[in-house]
């Protein structure tokens, strides 16, 4: 359902979309990933959850034993990594790819968000929220570009929130998504899923609390900053930067009701990145994210399989870049508004931004 | 002001339940009867402005289940036209049977 009637203006580049989009409408694309690809293998998970709470206290005791303050940093880059890795896990329990045991997903899924204190229902059901309605510009709950005309008519502080957020605090994108989302019941529609935070939210006080209130006891206030708020901090960061980059491309539009499909939203809209392999392995193939949108139901470790499956079934349709700060840099620098007349972006000066598609052979060759 | 909970209605949603209910919320707020609300009324004559619209919009996310676009009343500005949108949207049946 929606209220919005753009793209005002829709050039060859939104029609060559609509027509991909059309060509995938009434397609089952879950049938293109063989179903054995499905199929949860417990142990390789509980790895990869070991993995990653290793890789996040580790850098944290690395803070409490470094010889010198210039070392913080990039310890606390790799607890975000780790506590990223554990988002990661707990990505795979929230879609019950982690097990075929729905309380172990959940069990493992409130462990593995303790590092960013998310309650693991309110993420849940958010996350849940994002891909029923991937780039629907009125639905989405990631990254929605606004209109430039809307956002003018926003409070300052919301103004100020949403420009830091696409541009230089990009990083802390998702600081935000969890102010909104972690501790308020509220902001979810349905009854059930209200109570199913509230339960979330008691565990992650339960279990938070009294860990803030040993670390300031053994190791003074600053612990909380050391070891909690600055791993926190860099988690988010992670969360922020990964998330933003697979649904931000100048080449891709986010949708009114009008032309969001569901389709479209599971196989168009999302950009994979190739990541060097020790990545690939501590972000539990994250970055491999349009077979996840087509079918949540994957475990983490068969998306290379399920994009490879995909790929060969819908030639040219995944988006896929090597991931480079470059990159990176483009989305902050010029993505920052829906533009109402071409459906895809404009900047803050408010020029708009010319589409450009990714380059497969590039993809390819840095394979 | 206007940031009461809104009482969820009992029973089956139809759309005369949600027009009832969007009466009941728009009385609160402007502190009238409820039978002083005319539904072919657009929000912005009752003076509602885009805070309260977000407001609306919140609730009645709660009293349908689902989330709706932020921009749902600028789209269909009087109750008539909202309830009747939803209970499009929804399939809400027109009144109980």
């Amino acid at each position: 359902m929606g209220a919005f009637d753009f793209p005002t203006a829709p050039d060859a580049q939104f029609e060559k979309f609509l027509e991909q989009s059309a060509a995938i409408e009434g397609e089952r694309l879950q049938a293109a990933v063989p179903k054995d690809y499905f199929e949860p293998r417990v142990w390789r998970g509980v790895l990869g959850f070991a993995v990653s709470w290793l890789v996040y206290a580790g850098a944290i005791v690395g803070v409490a034993y470094s010889p010198h303050w210039a070392l913080y940093l990039p310890l606390w880059i790799v607890a975000g990594l780790g506590g990223w890795g554990l988002h990661c896990i707990a990505h795979d329990a929230g879609h019950g790819s982690f097990s075929r045991n729905r309380k172990l997903n959940t069990a493992i899924g409130h462990l593995s968000l303790l590092p960013l204190a998310y309650p693991f229902h309110a993420w849940r059901h958010v996350h849940n929220m994002h891909h029923s309605s991937t780039n629907h510009l009125e639905l989405d709950t990631d990254w929605r570009p606004l209109p430039a005309g809307m956002y003018a008519r926003m409070p300052l502080r919301q103004k100020a929130v949403y420009l830091a957020t696409r541009t230089w605090a990009f990083w802390g994108g998702t600081v935000n998504y969890w102010l909104e989302s972690a501790f308020r019941p509220g902001f979810y529609p349905k009854e059930g899923h209200r109570r199913d935070v509230k339960r979330s939210i008691a565990f992650v006080l339960a279990v938070t609390l009294p860990y803030l209130a040993a670390l300031v006891y053994f190791t003074g206030w600053s612990g909380i900053l050391l070891y909690f708020a600055m791993p926190w901090l860099a988690t988010h960061a992670w969360f922020s930067a990964t998330t933003l980059m697979h649904h931000s491309a100048s080449d891709i539009p986010y949708l009114t009701a009008e032309h969001w499909t569901r389709n479209a939203s599971r196989l168009l809209v999302t950009t994979d990145y190739v990541y060097p392999k020790w990545l690939l392995f501590l972000t539990h193939n994250i970055s491999i994210h349009t077979a996840h949108h087509v079918a949540p139901v994957i475990p983490f470790y068969n998306l290379p399989k399920a994009q490879q499956a995909l790929k060969q079934k819908y030639p040219g349709m995944v988006r896929e870049e090597v991931f480079s700060f470059r990159q990176m840099w483009q989305i902050v620098r010029h993505l920052h508004f829906y533009d109402t007349e071409s459906g895809f972006y404009s900047d803050a000066s408010g020029s708009k931004v010319p589409p450009k598609p990714s380059d497969p052979k590039l993809t390819e060759a840095v394979r | 002001m206007f940031r009461k909970k809104a009482v969820k209605p009992s029973g089956p949603l139809t759309q005369e339940v949600l027009r009832d209910w969007l009466m009941g919320y728009l009385a609160d707020h402007l502190k009238i009867a409820k039978a002083d609300i005319d539904t072919g009324t657009t929000f912005e004559s009752y003076g509602l402005d885009s805070r309260v619209a977000v407001q609306v919009s919140g609730a009645l996310e709660k009293v349908v289940e689902r989330r709706l676009s932020p921009g749902l009343l600028y789209e269909h500005q009087t109750i008539d036209d909202l309830s009747g949108y939803l209970a499009k949207e929804l399939r809400l049946p027109e009144q109980a049977v």
